[in-house]
């Protein structure tokens, strides 16, 4: 009966392939979930732990929080409710494309499995079978015209169209539209008409078959070679009776085809040709050879969110979003990563999207950020942008605002504290850490080393305001330490380290004395709490916090760049202590 | 509520006085005016009050050239108006300027920080440089340090490791002749152990916590040995001075002071304190740092005072003005090739007859230079007036050291000048406004 | 009374971090009359500007020309987005080649700033707006008893001539408006200085020394309990304080409420809206909602 089902040795012996191939990629890709490290990698626990810390999490299922678990399973998964909260639009869109395809395949695709089970009157070309067929095929293409739509007219760093999802919207047309084709093909197609004449016609008295030639020709558009007879309304009519007495038990009026029958028609003057090629059989095996291989690579493609979305959503709706387990979070995280569709809701709802558009770091929207956490978990090496990367993880308010949108589900909030720590662990941390590496002299010293590194920047600086190079905004400082005397961050030092002694009058002097390269590294200026105790009491009028802001910008434009790998000794021309690191290296 | 808000208020009231200037002659007169029930604006920088040690000076020099020094300031006074000065003390009876102090210093203690003085006599007190110095009017906190001068008690005078203005072994050496019973301790500050810096204002706020001070007291201790006195620099906390006095004294079991410093110092931050938290509360209008761009003259008389700037300018209507806006540092005159100006009314000033004349030939000549004695002339009501004695505007008053023919620097006069002058031209303005009202209702 | 309406400027961290912030807010401004709109904001902009100028102001100009088109005032019960939004409409109305540009990128979604709405606290709408008359005829159960140290927030007050919140040296406002709740305001020396709240991911060293002697000259002077008007300075002196000095045995902890949950409580309002259980720190001597 398979063997009918696919109607070829070869399609058969393809569907195992592909089966086989598919439930083995899924065993790989899930399993991977316990291995990948996402975060910071010392101390991270064994798989064996991870698995363990997952099935503990599933045994909390066994408490009231298998409501929340019921109400993702009924209705979050099935009606898409995380999408229809990101908008109509894409929703429409994706639940055409999610139920078409999903009764396609279990209405159309494994009709011997599953439809005739539960309808026995079954058959594919009566309705409402062969109506719905029609219709489910019309809405997953016109999910993917939707989608096509939508990422010409949304296309940009939100919504960006990848290979990946270059390749999942061919899929699906070329399935979809050789699905159409065949039915209109077979239609039209002579030598199909003949087979099932022959098969299941016994013609009871002569003319009938004339009859029900020029019915189905008018009917369905079965387009016959040589014709030996005339149309009239008697012989139509005969026909009809005809077709009622023998054909309809199995065969629909084609009109409920409503897609496949206009397009038998358009088809109809080239049915020769098609039928001398064999078009039905050649669409057929296009139509289910292109099924296979969605089904052999859904491991590997975008299809896979099919499996690793509705995992996600699980998974969320029985997890705190903020207290994530330490161990069942990696495996998590992971498979979050397979989760994500790249749909960009996340960067389009994102707190920082605006920073994104001043700075123009694509690494600070999450949909980015997501893909800069695979990248970083993949690789052993660091990646050239890392500094960016590293830039864009660090600007985010953790707001949540991102996993709450998340239509898969995603704790991308939990992804952005792993990654951070995990770029603090390989010597990318947030700009104010990353400023303690070297003392302020050094700073000063390094950037006279790397001048090309922030040349260009000095350029455009003071697009707006030029505090700190306008003598005229810190001149009138009469040094008289009122500003340190009400700072509270000058009070409360006591780490030595930090008690450098550089406090805000001191700035204001280094300014006078055209230090600015010195003032730019310095501890005040980067533990300035902010407060403007200073600027308010300043018997000057001097904008001392906004000064210290200012000069805080220009730090890290011209230090962002420089290469903070060569340690301390680099820093002096210091040719011994640079030829030692040499040789460390 | 009915307080108006510095940023809140309405633009067409009319003040009956606006102050300009921040220092202790603006703030003495916005405290004269409001506590005589004028509506009162005040504007000045935000530090004014701070560049003062803490002590109100009346006089205890004159002549400077002979730098005669004088226990009795009333007798100084005396001969300054023998001598047929110019100086603004010549316009204001003995009378006025005690009344003047008493307003102030009861305002002071009433807000808790008290203040001694012994009408009579000017008090002798130590700096931190180790010089002895008379005042007329010495902070509570310092009181101490005045009976143990007197007494030449032995006294532990502590300092800070880090405290860069004040050295308690200086103090010892230079006073060692006359005080020989003075032992410096230095010790690290309580939680700045680790810094080679510590400022005044940081210390005096951390004081302003007990743990603090049982720290620092612990620290002390073992130090005292026969001390009478225990010395500090002022640093004893910018609120609640007494209560850490009092605590510290009770630990230590024995009376402690504070030895000026200077400024702009601790006891600067206090009288700053209250001045900006209290007399708001009392209905002053207080615009922090605003400056007064320019001035122009309503017909009726009424000063419209834009303190907007020239793009965007917001009017304050006021019925008269005081100008405290003091002399170079406070920005009430100017400098420029020709001489020096008053920016905002363009009055004209009594000033050396050209830049070479500014100065003596010796840059530390004992008699000061004539540029300190520069400024604005004024009439028996405070009105500037030009050369010849005439009224510029009889709604415009001045005060403080922005007056001429007085070097408060050196006569040591500058909290006197200060608060008699502005308690002088606030009471002009009284009279004016009393005998107008009382035209009004005859 | 006549209905206001403003824009709820949530900021990025009440959603997740102080739930009972919002809840409070809303229940105290309902029974004046008060409205408020959710809109989709972006954050304020603050956390950015340390490292780039132009991203803070254009954040916070996106979140002002969202409001603009609205036609809403803006009311926001931190004080933290509330200065950043007032530094950023001065920035604007200060520089015309910046304000330029950021309506050129503005423009692109149709949006633009042209600072025709005011962004208001929420300490100034009930006391100015509503006024303290009103907010005294709404009290039911009064908090006699309770020595509350008012914490103002340094970017709500300061630099006074942009934020124009209050006298920066001597403000009264909140003061005022806890005397209105029974509650007695304590006069405490560092009430005007700086949460910490500012280092806390920045220079943690520093910023729990800022708080805790906040915390400390408060517990001198009496206070039984501090009290905030702003997101951060709350999650400072409560979760923070919480999850940091517990076990520093040097103080004792010090409980911090939200005003919104301190004039709530006097209002007699439901703990469900007032959500003082989600506190950190409970106060012993804090009536029951
Ligand atoms: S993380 Fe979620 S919201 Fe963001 S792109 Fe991926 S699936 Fe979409
Ligand atoms: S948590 Fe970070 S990445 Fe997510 S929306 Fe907020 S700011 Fe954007
Ligand atoms: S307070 Fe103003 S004038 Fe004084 S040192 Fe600081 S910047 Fe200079
Ligand atoms: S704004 Fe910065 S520099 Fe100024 S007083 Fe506050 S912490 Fe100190």
């Amino acid at each position: 009966m398979t063997t009918a089902l696919l109607g070829s040795k070869f399609l058969y012996a393809c569907l195992y392939i592909a089966l086989f191939a598919c439930v083995c990629g899924t065993i790989f890709r899930m399993a991977r979930w316990f291995f990948i490290t996402t975060g910071p990698v010392a101390g991270a626990p064994s798989p064996v732990r991870r698995g363990l810390a997952v099935l503990k999490g599933a045994a909390s299922l066994l408490s009231l929080k298998i409501f929340g678990f019921l109400h993702a399973l009924l209705v979050g998964i099935p009606f898409q409710t995380g999408i229809l909260r990101t908008g109509f639009s894409r929703w429409a869109m994706h639940i055409c494309i999610f139920w078409g395809f999903i009764l396609l395949l279990l209405m159309h695709a494994l009709d011997e499995l599953v439809t005739k089970k539960i309808f026995s009157d079954y058959f594919s070309t009566l309705d409402p079978y062969q109506f719905l067929r029609n219709l489910f095929g019309v809405m997953v293409l016109a999910g993917v015209c939707m989608a096509v739509y939508r990422r010409i007219r949304h296309r940009g760093p939100m919504l960006e169209t990848r290979r990946a999802d270059r390749f999942a919207i061919a899929l699906l047309s070329v399935i979809i539209i050789t699905g159409f084709a065949m039915e209109s093909a077979k239609m039209i197609s002579e030598s199909v008409f003949n087979r099932m004449m022959n098969d299941f016609f016994a013609g009871e008295s002569a003319g009938d078959e004339e009859a029900l030639k020029a019915y189905w020709s008018e009917e369905y558009g079965t387009s016959f070679r040589t014709r030996h007879y005339t149309v009239n309304p008697t012989l139509l009519a005969r026909g009809r009776a005809v077709n009622e007495q023998s054909c309809a038990s199995c065969h629909s009026p084609a009109r409920s085809a409503f897609v496949s029958r206009p397009l038998a028609k358009l088809m109809r003057p080239s049915a020769a040709r098609l039928e001398e090629a064999g078009a039905d059989n050649i669409l057929y095996y296009i139509h289910v050879l292109a099924c296979l291989l969605g089904l052999a690579m859904l491991p590997f493609t975008k299809f896979f969110h099919v499996i690793s979305d509705p995992i996600a959503i699980l998974v969320s709706s029985i997890t705190d979003k903020k207290n994530t387990g330490r161990f069942a979070a990696l495996p998590r995280r992971a498979m979050e990563l397979d989760a994500c569709t790249s749909c960009g809701t996340c960067s389009r709802h994102c707190s920082v999207e605006p920073v994104y558009r001043m700075m123009g770091n694509r690494h600070i929207l999450p949909m980015e950020k997501l893909r800069d956490v695979r990248a970083l978990s993949a690789k052993k090496e660091v990646p050239e942008d890392i500094r960016s990367i590293s830039e864009g993880a660090f600007i985010c308010t953790s707001c949540f605002r991102c996993t709450e949108v998340c239509p898969a589900g995603i704790n991308l909030q939990d992804q952005w504290n792993a990654s951070r720590e995990l770029l603090s662990e390989k010597g990318h941390p947030s700009p104010h850490e990353w400023i303690k590496d070297f003392r302020a002299s050094e700073w000063s010293d390094l950037m006279l080393k790397h001048e090309s590194s922030w040349k260009e920047i000095d350029t455009i600086k003071g697009k707006y305001y030029n505090l700190t190079d306008d003598s005229d905004v810190f001149a009138p400082c009469i040094q008289c330490q009122t500003c340190t005397n009400v700072c509270p961050v000058v009070a409360a030092r006591t780490d030595p380290e930090e008690a450098v002694d550089i406090t805000p009058q001191k700035i204001m002097n280094l300014l006078r004395l055209g230090l600015n390269n010195l003032a730019m590294g310095s501890r005040m200026v980067w533990d300035c709490t902010t407060c403007y105790q200073c600027q308010e009491h300043c018997p000057q009028g001097i904008r001392v916090t906004e000064i210290i802001y200012e000069l805080k910008n220009r730090a890290y434009d011209h230090f962002k760049n420089i290469d903070r790998t060569l340690r301390q000794a680099d820093v002096h021309e210091d040719g011994e202590k640079s030829r030692q690191t040499e040789e460390r290296k | 509520m009915a307080l108006p808000k510095s940023h809140n208020y309405d633009p067409a009231h009319v003040f009956d006085v606006m102050v300009i200037g921040s220092g202790i002659a603006g703030m003495a007169a916005s405290l004269f005016a409001v506590d005589r029930k004028l509506s009162t604006v005040q504007a000045g920088s935000a530090g004014g009050t701070l560049f003062t040690s803490g002590l109100l000076d009346l006089i205890s020099v004159y002549p400077i050239e002979e730098k005669k020094m004088w226990a009795d300031p009333w007798e100084a006074i005396a001969a300054l108006r023998n001598d047929e000065s110019l100086h603004p003390y010549a316009r204001i009876s003995n009378d006025e300027i005690q009344s003047a102090f008493d307003e102030i210093i009861s305002f002071l203690n009433s807000r808790g920080m008290k203040f001694r003085c012994e009408r009579n006599r000017n008090l002798k007190i130590i700096t931190s440089m180790g010089t002895v110095k008379y005042s007329y009017c010495v902070p509570e906190s310092m009181w101490h340090g005045v009976e143990a001068l007197e007494k030449r008690a032995p006294c532990c005078i502590v300092d800070f490791r880090g405290l860069k203005e004040f050295s308690a072994r200086q103090i010892a050496a230079t006073l060692h002749e006359t005080w020989p019973d003075i032992r410096p301790f230095r010790v690290p500050f309580p939680g700045m152990e680790q810094r080679n810096e510590v400022h005044a204002a940081h210390l005096a706020r951390a004081l302003e916590l007990s743990e603090t001070r049982i720290a620092l007291a612990s620290e002390i201790k073992p130090a005292i040995g026969d001390a009478r006195y225990v010395g500090f620099p002022a640093v004893l906390g910018i609120r609640r001075t007494p209560v850490i006095q009092a605590h510290l004294e009770k630990i230590l079991g024995l009376p402690v002071f504070e030895i000026p410093m200077m400024p702009a110092s601790v006891p600067g931050f206090r009288l700053k304190e209250i001045f900006d938290t209290e007399l708001p509360l009392k209905g002053l209008l207080r615009l922090i740092d605003k400056r007064v761009d320019s001035v122009t003259r309503a017909e009726n008389g009424n000063f419209l005072l834009n303190i907007g700037g020239e793009e965007q300018p917001q009017l304050i209507k006021a019925r008269t003005v005081i100008l405290a806006s003091g002399r170079f540092m406070g920005k009430g005159l100017l400098s420029d090739r020709k001489g020096i100006y008053e920016p905002l009314f363009n009055l004209p000033l009594s000033q050396p007859s050209g830049r070479h004349a500014w100065h003596h030939e010796q840059f530390l000549n004992p008699a000061g230079h004539p540029i300190n004695s520069a400024g604005v002339e004024v009439d028996d009501s405070f009105r500037p007036v030009d050369g010849t004695g005439r009224v510029i505007h009889e709604n415009l008053y001045a005060a403080g050291s922005i007056l001429a023919h007085q070097d408060w620097m050196r006569m040591k006069s500058g909290s006197g000048v200060a608060i008699s002058t502005a308690y002088a031209a606030v009471n002009a303005i009284m009279r004016v406004i009393m005998d107008r009202s009382i035209r009004d209702t005859a | 009374m006549k209905a206001m309406k403003f824009a709820f400027f949530k900021g990025c961290k009440i959603p997740y971090y102080l739930e009972q912030y919002e809840t409070s807010t809303r229940a105290v401004l309902k029974p004046f009359g008060v409205r408020l709109v959710d809109l989709e904001f972006n954050c304020c902009g603050y956390p950015n500007r340390d490292i780039h100028f132009e991203s803070f102001v254009f954040s916070a100009a996106r979140n002002l020309a969202i409001a603009e088109k609205k036609r809403l005032d803006i009311l926001t019960p931190c004080k933290c987005c509330y200065g950043t939004l007032k530094y950023a409409q001065h920035f604007l109305k200060e520089n015309e080649h910046l304000r330029g540009d950021i309506n050129k990128e503005l423009a692109r979604e149709g949006l633009a700033w042209r600072g025709k709405i005011a962004v208001k606290h929420i300490l100034t709408v009930l006391c100015d707006d509503i006024g303290l008359p009103a907010i005294y005829a709404s009290i039911r159960s009064p908090l006699g008893n309770l020595s509350i140290a008012p914490h103002y927030g340094c970017h709500a007050l300061r630099p006074s001539d942009i934020v124009h919140f209050d006298d920066p040296l001597a403000p009264s406002i909140f003061e005022d408006l806890i005397s209105a709740t029974g509650a007695k305001p304590v006069e405490w020396p560092r009430r005007l200085d700086c949460c910490g709240n500012p280092l806390w991911v920045k220079n943690r060293g520093i910023s729990l020394s800022l708080m805790r002697a906040k915390i400390t000259d408060a517990a001198e002077s009496g206070a039984d309990c501090l009290c905030t008007a702003c997101t951060y300075c709350q999650i400072q002196f409560d979760a923070i304080q919480n999850a940091e000095m517990s076990e520093d045995s040097r103080i004792t902890p010090m409980p911090s409420v939200l005003y919104t949950q301190l004039l709530g409580l006097s209002m007699g309002l439901p703990e469900r809206v007032l959500g003082m259980k989600r506190n950190h720190i409970q106060c012993d001597k804090m009536p029951r909602a």
